[in-house]
């Protein structure tokens, strides 16, 4: 085989050498750009909906702000999708099935925190039975509003469209590195109640 | 029967005229019995609400019941209430044998202010997880998480 633009000669078994060559290419300009711009118009959301935020969100995806054109189509199972949208207040049960399904979907995965229940509690601020957004999973983008117009929830996917275009990594990426042990559903909720 | 009292089979309601809630107050756990058989027999046939109100050191749990069948008490919602001392678990007599629909609403109070409804059929959790730390949320002296938002005054 013959040798790598990084200057890293490529030897060996077949197999290894493509797997090497496919992850420099990667991490190259050009295909990276590509598969952001890949990333940027397939933001699927995963259909949960913890709260009254859902109906904007509703809303949005529905024909009159139309928010497919962004290339966000709700999705009903996490296995197929990329990005969560905690849709407003989240209890003690819920923040336990947002874990579960923000786990089962693959990365890279992005996580937008609507409305000011998940931003800090909103009218729910120190109830004994609510989690907010930030102690539940890694958020990226917080989208102030009670609740937001499907017009802020537009922004909020075009602002992540463009932090996608700029090559930043997703929160989850981040804080997983940061933490590679990262707490079940059980711990965080606990952690939460005390 | 005058604006400020109302009497139905013997039993005298007050009122709030401001709130314009009919009740009763009862004085131990067999009056409370007694109050509500006369109550249902009288065409109180369904339970509204259960509640408590943290009093400091006293708990006052409240049932409040109307009627469909009967056409001048479907007009009033009547509210008996009974007055215990506060502790981690206070028993009362419960009203499901008499009114059903108080089965979930006293699990609800239970779970809320720790009131314990002696021969209830299913005396559980009713909405909060099971693995929930800490107790009775819902009274006064429960511990708040966060500190208070500061507010310009």
């Amino acid at each position: 085989m013959g040798g790598g633009a990084d200057g890293v000669a490529y030897f060996g078994n077949l197999e290894t050498v493509s797997k090497k060559a496919v992850s420099f290419l990667k991490k190259q300009g050009y295909v990276k750009s590509m598969i952001n711009w890949g990333d940027k118009f397939s933001l699927w959301p995963v259909h949960l909906m913890t709260s009254c935020c859902g109906t904007e969100f509703a809303a949005a995806s529905g024909p009159r702000f139309d928010l497919e054109r962004l290339g966000f189509l709700p999705f009903g199972g996490p296995r197929q999708t990329n990005l969560i949208v905690i849709e407003g207040t989240t209890t003690l049960k819920m923040a336990r099935s947002v874990r579960i399904v923000w786990e089962q979907m693959p990365a890279p995965k992005w996580v937008i925190a609507m409305g000011a229940c998940a931003m800090d509690g909103g009218i729910f601020y120190d109830s004994y039975n609510t989690v907010p957004a930030r102690d539940i999973v890694p958020v990226d983008i917080f989208l102030a509003g009670c609740p937001p117009r499907p017009e802020a929830l537009a922004r909020a996917v075009v602002m992540l469209q463009e932090s996608i275009v700029k090559n930043r990594p997703p929160a989850a990426d981040i804080q997983v590195a940061a933490a590679p042990a990262t707490p079940g559903p059980k711990d965080v909720v606990e952690a939460v109640s005390k | 029967m005058t604006a400020a009292s109302r009497v139905i089979t013997g039993i005298t309601f007050t009122t709030d005229e401001a709130k314009g809630i009919f009740e009763v107050e009862a004085s131990d756990g067999a009056h409370l019995l007694d109050l509500a058989t006369r109550l249902k027999a009288a065409g109180f046939d369904h339970c509204l609400s259960v509640t408590a109100e943290d009093l400091g050191d006293r708990l006052a749990v409240l049932w409040h019941i109307s009627s469909y069948i009967n056409r001048e008490l479907s007009n009033m919602n009547a509210q008996i209430k009974l007055i215990v001392s506060k502790s981690d678990n206070v028993e009362v007599p419960t009203l499901t044998g008499i009114w059903e629909s108080a089965n979930f609403l006293e699990r609800e109070t239970y779970e809320m202010f720790g009131v314990v409804f002696k021969g209830h059929p299913d005396m559980r959790r009713l909405l909060l997880p099971d693995d929930f730390a800490g107790k009775w949320p819902m009274r006064k002296d429960f511990p708040l998480k966060k500190t208070p938002w500061r507010v310009q005054k």
